[in-house]
């Protein structure tokens, strides 16, 4: 059935959305032909071959270079990522902030004194530092993860 | 290169390219949409080919039509040359093999 036949081209991924609009158009411009001509719908279906394959006759117009520049960003930021985000958590673990002065103390394994623990400027500076990089790995955890999905749907 | 002398021949549509081609499937096999399209698209991105889009009679939808593009014809005119040396050189080798053949 032609609309049957169609759809499924429609529906295949093996298509960029760019080319699928014209390569449908076409796909009905030949069901028109052929039928104008007296070739009967079957014929003309075995000669296409299954939707999926034919759709995937024009695979590859997609510029393949990308794909190893999608690999590399996604791996470097997933790579800053995950080193951030580790570097963040030790951070933490190991703030004064966080766990008030004497809980520190006692988890580094009863340092003697302050010598341990830096603040690094007032209070509210400390806050800030800890939400502008609580911010930055969760912006690199959104580009790691954003790169990722790009380079899995162009897998497919 | 086939394709390029067909539409350089006069401005056709995809239909009538298969059909063309399939005068020769005894030699070249049978031309299928599936292949030829592809091969349309590439040579069109190439800038070798330009289309233009005609309503239909058939469906009250629309035709494509392709020709050449001077690119394209330069192009096509490129290859006839390297074809007329390829056969060229080809027929020498076997005019040289015929040529023992008789004397034998």
């Amino acid at each position: 059935m032609k609309q049957a036949y169609i759809n499924a081209v429609k529906n295949s991924k093996a298509i960029s959305k760019a080319k699928k609009a014209e390569i449908i158009r076409d796909l009905e411009e030949i069901f028109a032909e052929s039928l104008a001509h007296g070739e009967n719908e079957a014929s003309l279906e075995a000669r296409l071959g299954e939707p999926e394959q034919f759709a995937s006759g024009f695979e590859g117009e997609a510029p393949k270079g990308k794909k190893g520049l999608l690999i590399a960003l996604a791996a470097v930021f997933s790579g800053t990522f995950l080193g951030a985000l580790g570097y963040y958590i030790v951070m933490l673990l190991r703030s004064t902030f966080i766990l008030g002065l004497d809980e520190s103390m006692a988890i580094i394994g009863g340092a003697d004194g302050p010598t341990m623990i830096f603040v690094q400027g007032s209070m509210n500076g400390v806050i800030w530092t800890y939400i502008l990089f609580g911010a930055l790995v969760l912006a690199l955890g959104a580009l790691a993860v954003f790169f990722w999905v790009k380079l899995f749907r162009r897998m497919r | 290169m086939i394709l390029l002398c067909i539409i350089g021949k006069k401005e056709t549509y995809g239909y009538e390219i298969i059909s063309e081609l399939n005068k020769s499937s005894e030699v070249l096999g049978f031309a299928r949409e599936g292949t030829v399209y592809p091969i349309l698209y590439r040579l069109t991105e190439a800038g070798l080919l330009q289309t233009r889009l005609a309503p239909s009679a058939a469906n009250g939808g629309s035709k494509k039509f392709y020709s050449l593009t001077s690119e394209g014809r330069l192009c096509l005119e490129e290859q006839l040359c390297f074809w007329r040396q390829f056969a060229d050189c080809v027929d020498g080798y076997i005019s040289g093999y015929r040529e023992t053949e008789e004397e034998k």
